[in-house]
Order: structure tokens, then C-alpha cells, then sequence
């Protein structure tokens, strides 16, 4: 019998996060480490760590792991290792090494199911030159997986929330609704074809986006995962003390997306970030239900939201789908820091 | 009542199910979901507040109950004919009557009398089950006179449905034809019969 990992979890993916504001209460008590050495601390909530070596080159350090977000384990472990591999690339670096984080309930799963995720992880950080070279497994009774990713950025070069800056244009690389029609499929509600599309898309690297916000000289981005479009726009724009607009009907949604959350299929993670981010976004008047929802959408392995400057943001987009992010789109914009971070628009 | 049973059941499918209720029940109908699950008692009030759909919830158990409208969005009726129907929010009117037999409220000093009318007045209007029919005689007639205290809490009133009776010999004796602002005159005979039908006649 085909094995089915969604057997193991009520709850996939990075909706398995704990809610936001939870994270931030707990993080605060934390001693900040000084070190002028550190680029980017844990302070400024931004996608990985990263440390300088010297001028030219520094260390970006980032993990992520969570439960199965599909049947197959093999899918799963390529979802996960683009899933971690993806923080590196938000922070314009090149992801070089990892190590493996695995969960796995030895005594409930065959080894093979367990060999399968690992072969899914390898072989996707090999299509991001990345070797793991290491890591650690635990039993555990819900399987989890994915990596610590060590990169290499020029400290010159690195991308983070705090550099948006106002006149700038937002552009998303890879649709929405990985929450939603994966909740979806599992309740029945949307068949094979929606589901294999969106887990094509999450198993997407964010390197082709990464190696043109190079080219284009990008200086603020983020990649859209757990917190939805509307959490990460939303820390985006506290870091780089800006407000961002989203025109909701610009943004590139996986198909089915619309109609399975207007029939009702909102994860809950679309309700835990709607309440972290809610006193920090304002929503268009008559801004439709459904469509305000799905900024909301906790996202696996999600595209990248760069920012970039008006007058390279058409080229800078033209080559992104030319070299096949072929749903990227430009979604709105960013201005001075005004009443709200975030304001939602049709 | 259509009874949507979520228990046992966790997110998204309470909102999915609530959602389809919506969708099939008619118009002005209401149904029940239940839930026994924390989260989804949180994500349901939330989805039924931020899309403005009326509801009442109670817990008993660790089993949560709504009561949801299906009606959908506020019923704020702005067409002049719509007052022409029944909102269905409106208090249905009750087999009872109320004979007003003077301007002021009970014995023993009119000044307090008066003050004591008008409570009396706003006291009626907030109640649930409204009297069919108010009847005037004596100086009674007088709390309809335009720009008295009493009048513009007496045409609400009679917004809402309930008949007010000013007796015609006592309108014509204080001469007040052309400035009374609510009510309809009759006669004895009219008034009679209406109180007489009445369940229940309160004398303020």
C-alpha cells in the first residue's frame, strides 16, 4: 500500500507555525547578541542570520522544517529542502551547505518512506548546488523534515526587509494559495491536477529570483511563507519603516485558489495571521471578502517579493518570466511610511 | 431549524459548512452550527462579523452554538415605499391597548404629571411586543399637538405600526384641528370597539 505521510498530521506545512505574535512576545525576552560582525540579528525578524567574514563576504544561516505537506515522501522532501533553501535566496545569497533536521516515527514507517524523504531533500538541494553534509534524526510520532542552510552573500549585495524604500514597485514571483488547495484537496474539495500544480510551484527554487535581484541591483525582498503575503508585506514594510500597497486582483493565484476559499476553505493560519496582522493593515473599502482572505494564506514554499525600483521593474519582471517564473506579476507598490504598513486594495 | 453539526470536526470544514448554509437556506431564515473546537468557534464569529452576517452564540459543554442569520447583510431599508412593509426586524404588535385619558400621568401634581407622560411614552416605545392601538380622549389629545415634547415619540410610534386613536369631540373642544402631528381622529364608537377588543387595556 502506497504509503500517504498525510495520515501523520491534521496540520501541513507552515501552518504549523505558532502564531506570530506568540513568537514575537517569546523572542523579546531573549538577549540580543552584539557583535559588529552581525548584519542581520534576529531583532529585525528578517528571513535568516547573517554574519560578515570579511568586506567582501559574509555567512547566511537559516533553518526551517515542518510536517508533510502532501502524500508522497519523496515530494515532501523536495518541498521542504526549497522551502529552507528559499530564506538564502531572499537575502540575495547563494545557498552553499545544509544539514538534514528529520522527525520520523521509526516504529510507524517503513525506513524506505524515511530514505525517500532524504532522496527528495538531496536531490533538490543538488539542483541548488547545495551539499548537505550533515544532520540529525529523532523519532518522533509526526514525521518533519527539512534543513539548516548555510550561504554565502557579499555584504554588499545582501537584500533584506529593511531596504525597501518609497517610489519602489513590488513584484511577486510565484502565485498564492498553497494553503488553501492543500486544505482544500485533503477535504475533497479540488482534485489531483489543482493539487500537483500547486506542489509544483512549491517545489520551485527562488533562484532564478535571487540571481536577478542581483542583476538589478535590489536591495529589499522577502520570501512569502507562513505569515501569508499580508504577514511578510507586513514585517517588510516595518523593518524598512515604509508602507506597502497590494492590488489584490494583480496578485498571480494558483488555480482553484478563488473558488475553494470563497466556498470556505480558509486554514486556520489564515485566521491566526489575519489577527497578527490586522491592527497594522487597512483594507480597501468593499475590498471583496474572499480576495482579502487570501493575502492571509499561510504559503509553503512561496515566490519572492522584491522591491524594486520604477524604472527596472518592467525588465527586471520581463526576465522573470522569460526565464520561467512564468506567473510573476507586479502587485503594487510602496510609499512613504503612511497611517498603516500595509493597505489592501482590490 | 437547518442544523449544521461541525463537532469533531476541525478547520477549515466549520467555515466550509457554515458557508454552504448560507448559500442554500432562503432568504431571512436562520440555522444553527455547532462546533466543539476552540479555534473554529473563533475563525466562525470572526467569518460571520467580517462579512456583517447577524448571529448569537452560546457555550455550554465546550460545545459552542451559533444561531446565524441567513439573511445576509443589514436590512436598512431606504426606499420610501419599503415602510410600507413590515421589517422583519420589527416588534410584532401585541393584542393590547393603551387609553391615554389625560395629558398628564397619574394624581397629585401635574408638573411631575407631565414628566411622568412622556416616560411613560419612550418606555412603550422600547418595548418588544408594541400595543396595536393607543387611544386619546380628554386632554390626552393634547400630547399630539405639533412641537410638544410628546408628539415626535408618538409618530415613531406610529412608524412602527401601532394605531393612535384621538378622540374627535375632545380635538375639536381644545380646537386643536389643523395642529395635531400624529394620530388619526375618531369617534366614541370607534374607540370603544377598539378597546373593547383589546386583550389588555393599560391606563398610564
Amino acid at each position: 500500500m502506497k504509503t500517504d505521510l498525510l495520515k501523520f498530521t491534521d496540520q501541513g506545512g507552515c501552518s504549523s507555525k505558532i502564531p506570530p505574535a506568540q513568537l514575537e512576545q517569546v523572542l523579546s525576552k531573549l538577549p540580543v547578541p552584539v557583535d559588529r560582525n552581525i548584519l542581520v540579528n534576529i531583532d529585525t525578524h528578517d528571513d535568516a542570520g547573517v554574519y560578515r567574514l570579511t568586506d567582501d563576504l559574509a555567512l547566511v544561516l537559516t533553518t526551517d522544517f515542518f510536517p508533510p505537506v502532501c502524500s508522497d515522501p519523496y515530494e515532501f522532501g523536495q518541498i521542504a529542502a526549497a522551502n529552507s533553501i528559499s530564506d538564502v535566496y531572499a537575502m540575495g545569497g547563494t545557498p552553499s551547505l545544509a544539514l538534514n533536521i528529520m522527525m520520523f516515527p521509526a516504529g510507524k514507517l517503513p525506513l524506505k518512506e524515511y530514505a525517500a524523504i532524504l532522496q527528495g531533500g538531496y536531490d533538490k538541494a543538488a539542483e541548488a548546488g547545495v551539499k548537505i553534509i550533515g544532520g540529525h534524526t529523532i523519532d518522533d510520532q509526526v514525521p518533519k523534515y527539512g534543513l539548516a542552510v548555510t550561504g554565502f552573500v557579499n555584504p554588499k549585495e545582501l537584500v533584506t526587509n529593511a531596504g525597501a524604500r518609497a517610489g519602489q514597485v513590488l513584484i511577486l514571483t510565484k502565485p498564492l494559495g498553497t494553503g488553501i488547495i492543500l486544505a482544500g484537496h485533503r477535504l475533497g474539495m479540488t482534485g489531483e491536477v489543482v493539487a500537483v500544480a500547486a506542489r509544483s510551484q512549491m517545489k520551485v527554487l527562488n533562484n532564478t529570483g535571487a540571481a536577478l535581484m542581483k542583476k538589478y541591483g535590489v536591495k529589499g525582498a522577502t520570501d512569502i511563507t507562513g505569515f501569508g503575503l499580508a504577514g511578510h508585506a507586513i514585517k517588510l514594510a516595518r523593518a524598512s519603516n515604509v508602507s506597502l500597497h497590494i492590488n489584490m486582483s494583480q496578485v498571480p493565484l494558483l488555480p482553484e485558489t478563488y473558488r475553494l476559499a470563497d466556498d470556505g476553505c480558509l486554514p486556520g493560519a489564515c485566521f491566526t495571521n489575519l489577527e497578527y496582522c490586522e491592527k497594522d493593515v487597512l483594507d480597501a473599502e468593499g475590498l471583496d471578502y474572499t480576495l482579502r482572505m487570501i493575502a492571509f494564506d499561510a504559503q509553503t514554499s512561496g515566490g519572492l517579493l522584491i522591491c524594486a525600483d520604477e524604472d527596472k521593474a518592467s525588465v527586471l519582471l520581463d526576465e522573470l518570466i522569460s526565464e520561467g517564473m512564468t506567473s510573476a506579476a507586479i502587485i503594487g507598490k510602496i510609499t512613504s511610511k503612511a497611517e498603516k504598513l500595509l493597505y489592501i486594495n482590490h | 431549524m437547518h442544523i449544521v453539526d461541525t463537532r469533531g470536526e476541525r478547520c477549515p470544514r466549520p467555515i466550509i459548512e457554515t458557508k454552504k448554509a448560507l448559500k442554500e437556506v432562503r432568504e431571512g431564515e436562520s440555522f444553527t452550527v455547532l462546533t466543539d473546537n476552540k479555534t473554529s468557534f473563533n475563525n466562525i464569529s470572526r467569518f460571520l462579523n467580517d462579512n456583517k452576517i447577524g448571529f448569537s452564540v452560546t457555550e455550554k459543554d465546550g460545545v459552542w452554538t451559533f444561531v446565524v442569520s441567513g439573511s445576509g447583510s443589514d436590512k436598512t431599508l431606504t426606499e420610501a415605499e419599503s415602510y410600507c412593509e413590515l421589517p422583519s426586524e420589527m416588534p410584532v404588535s401585541g393584542n393590547w391597548a393603551i387609553a391615554v385619558t389625560s395629558d398628564v400621568m397619574g394624581y397629585g401634581d401635574d408638573t411631575l404629571g407631565r414628566r411622568l407622560i412622556k416616560s411613560f411614552f419612550v418606555a412603550v416605545s422600547c418595548l418588544d411586543n408594541l400595543p396595536s392601538v393607543i387611544a386619546f380622549y380628554n386632554a390626552g389629545v393634547k400630547l399630539a399637538v405639533e412641537g410638544t415634547e410628546t408628539v415626535e415619540i408618538l409618530k415613531e410610534l406610529e412608524s412602527k405600526g401601532v394605531e393612535l386613536i384621538l378622540c374627535g369631540t375632545c380635538t375639536d373642544y381644545f380646537k386643536l384641528d389643523g395642529v395635531l402631528s400624529a394620530g388619526k381622529t375618531g369617534d366614541m364608537y370607534q374607540i370603544m370597539q377598539k378597546l373593547s377588543s383589546a386583550a389588555k387595556v393599560i391606563r398610564p
